[in-house]
């Protein structure tokens, strides 16, 4: 449904994505993972024909997405990170515009716009202007322009940032849906849960490169027979603690890769157990105050932590 | 496409009471105190009128064409305003010193022949204390005599040895067409003035307000919306084209339905006025337009629109009446939207039909689509820049 072929993306000198090749079949969901400047966002602008890719090929349905734009876009729905609403206009009259945008008209444009009406749940809200709405609703709203006019390639760049539980599990629920309807998913997120609910297969990204693609069991293998340690200390002397126990962990392993985030340490280790003991021994011998240990087990928040040594929503 | 932008613009402005507000209400508030302010010293200065003077000649030419002036000065249509009376040049001089005259010609020996061979014409104005309006009088009836009399001596080849006929007959005609100054044709006031000049200002400024929405629109998510849906580029600023221009004409149409039923301004002719409208509209929106391709923040845009848009109003005579400037400055401002529109406001204030506003009609509207045009091309090639 999409191939997506040797992408790359050059801003001056500057690469910000190489060589990104992958393909998606017709219905599935596909999660896109990467920290905050991996280039999630200029892949999804080159995917929606919003930015010009330096080089490589993008087919939707077979239409290449450079040569012929405008048919290419008429596939794709694009949730923006943003809320992409005229917020003066009421949710139907939203609905209304931007369903004209995509050529909807007549009894079929009132008819789907009930339709997206009944899905996102507003139904009752209908007639109220957007400014109104919570974050939730109006999120809810900005998926509903986007599959209108029913598009087989949903594109879903962040649509749960900074909302209540119940919109977003409302949201989760209605992609699912779309999906189950057979609609071509990519999702954007930092919430690894979501991802983990929605898509059968993610990549992650980092430093403009995909550096992982695969299901959920396939990514967990990365890991192989690492487990993820995770130290809390009390942070007495702040920064001096942590540059302490980096230090004595560098005595033990040079090699050893150490991502530190507040006053947690995070190490990835064959035998967990023994470094764990190892490193009790050596951070009181510091007179450094251990709050907690813990040993997690292969999940895609870690893998992701072991790939990239950042947390997804740092 | 196009028509669903429009709409959707004039819905997000009916309920953006602020932008409501200073579009419509704003004019009529500011033309409305200061009209009530004003008005009656307005008023009073519309009642006055030109008592009729007398003007000394002194002809020392003595050629036919000198006394076709005369006949022309004396059997016009200002007969019932100007009196001629032949003097000698001392005479002149000293009624003029007397007050017993307002204003002097005196026409000099080479008078003809300069007019013949386009040199500096040989003819002098004398002007007497607060005579001011009797010279402008005086000034234009002298223009219109020498335009004319160029333009017939194209004639004359076909009308050999009836010459002076001809020409005397042919300026008759014209004069009684003179527009400031005929019997028919109505002085314009200074509200009149006022009422066009703050118009077109207002104008110029709804213009500037809704090209500023259009950026800040290029800035917003729902713009990248717009760009992957179907609707194309041209779509696109057709109807925010096409928007600025309804909502420009409502305006227009408060303005003036505002002043003429509560100050009794007479615009002119209805058609002439909408059609003035109208050019100054699509020429005004074009020039913003053309101006917001350039422009990617609406902040950047705001300022430059509000200095441009003092700078055009002070060219434009919004400010400062027009017929103070220069000739220079009057020259260029002829090119300016709303100098342009404001002069033909005027035009048809002083009873001027269409096919006297016609040249600059055409030219206003023509300036506006070559903006609009230009414009076109230069988001379209931004568009490619910045979006693939």
């Amino acid at each position: 449904m999409l191939n997506v072929h040797n992408i790359k993306k050059y801003y001056k000198d500057k690469q910000v994505l190489k060589e990104i090749t992958f393909h998606l079949k017709k219905g599935e969901s596909f999660g896109l993972l990467g920290p905050n400047g991996a280039g999630k966002s200029t892949l999804i602008g080159i995917l929606t024909g919003l930015i010009h890719a330096t080089s490589g090929t993008i087919t939707i349905e077979g239409i290449d997405l450079k040569k012929e734009t405008k048919k290419a876009q008429q596939m794709i729905g694009i949730v923006p990170q943003e809320i992409a609403l005229y917020l003066h206009l009421t949710a139907k009259e939203n609905l209304m515009f931007w369903g004209r945008m995509y050529g909807l008209k007549g009894k079929e444009l009132k008819s789907r716009v009930q339709e997206t009406l009944e899905l996102i749940g507003l139904k009752d809200r209908a007639n109220d202007q957007v400014k109104v709405f919570s974050g939730g609703m109006k999120r809810r709203v900005n998926i509903g322009c986007a599959i209108l006019h029913q598009p087989k390639l949903l594109i879903m760049d962040e649509p749960t940032v900074g909302i209540d539980p119940q919109s977003r599990n409302h949201i989760l629920e209605t992609v699912k849906t779309l999906n189950g309807e057979g609609m071509t998913i990519i999702y954007t997120s930092h919430y690894m849960e979501e991802v983990e609910f929605l898509c059968e297969r993610m990549a992650i990204m980092d430093h403009g490169s995909i550096i992982a693609l695969g299901d959920q069991h396939e990514l967990s293998e990365l890991v192989g027979n690492q487990r993820e340690i995770v130290l809390t200390i009390k942070y007495e002397h702040g920064q001096n603690d942590i540059d302490r126990v980096r230090q004595f962990i560098h005595e033990v392993d040079p090699l050893k890769e150490i991502v530190v985030q507040g006053n947690q340490i995070k190490i990835f280790d064959q035998h967990p157990q023994q470094l764990l003991s190892h490193l009790i021994q050596g951070v009181t011998a510091l007179n450094i105050q251990i709050i907690s240990t813990e040993i997690v087990e292969p999940n895609l928040e870690n893998v992701f932590l072991y790939l990239t040594s950042k947390n997804l929503r740092d | 496409m196009s028509i669903w932008v429009v709409l959707k613009d004039l819905l997000l402005f009916c309920r953006d009471k602020k932008s409501f507000f200073t579009l419509f209400f704003m004019p009529i508030i500011l033309i409305a105190i200061l009209g009530a302010a004003f008005g009656e010293n307005m008023k009073q200065e519309s009642e006055v009128s030109i008592n009729s003077f007398r003007v000394g000649v002194t002809n020392q030419d003595k050629s036919a064409t000198s006394k076709m002036f005369l006949s022309t000065l004396s059997k016009s249509g200002l007969s019932d305003i100007i009196d001629v009376k032949v003097i000698s040049k001392d005479q002149l001089e000293k009624d003029l010193n007397n007050r017993e005259i307002k204003v002097g010609i005196i026409i000099k020996p080479n008078f003809e022949k300069s007019l013949l061979n386009h040199h500096h014409v040989q003819l002098n104005i004398l002007k007497g204390p607060n005579a001011n309006l009797q010279e402008m009088v005086l000034e234009n009836v002298v223009l219109q005599f020498f335009q004319n009399y160029h333009m017939n001596r194209i004639l004359v080849p076909l009308n050999q040895g009836e010459k002076v006929e001809i020409v005397s007959d042919q300026m008759k005609k014209e004069l009684v067409n003179e527009r400031n100054i005929h019997i028919n044709s109505q002085p314009i006031t200074s509200f009149q003035y006022y009422a066009g000049g703050m118009g077109v200002l207002f104008l110029l400024m709804t213009v500037v307000f809704l090209v500023g929405s259009m950026i800040e629109e290029k800035e917003e998510e729902v713009y990248k919306r717009l760009v992957v849906s179907k609707l194309s580029n041209t779509s696109y600023i057709v109807g925010k084209l096409l928007g600025i221009v309804l909502m420009s004409m409502i305006q227009l149409a408060v303005i003036i339905l505002f002043t003429s039923f509560v100050f009794k301004v007479n615009w002119g002719e209805p058609f002439t006025v909408v059609m003035i409208g109208c050019s100054f509209i699509l020429n005004a929106a074009g020039f913003g337009v053309l101006i917001g391709s350039f422009i990617n923040r609406e902040k950047t845009f705001n300022s430059v629109g509000i200095l441009g848009t003092q700078v055009l109003a002070a060219l434009g005579g919004s400010m400062v009446p027009l017929y103070l400037f220069p000739q220079w400055l009057i020259n260029i401002s002829y090119f300016l939207p709303n100098s342009l529109a404001l002069q033909m406001f005027l035009k048809s204030m002083a009873g001027a039909d269409f096919s006297e506003i016609q040249s600059g009609f055409i030219l206003s509207c023509g300036m506006g689509l070559v903006f609009f045009i230009t414009a076109l091309i230069r988001m379209s090639f931004e568009r490619k820049q910045r979006y693939a």
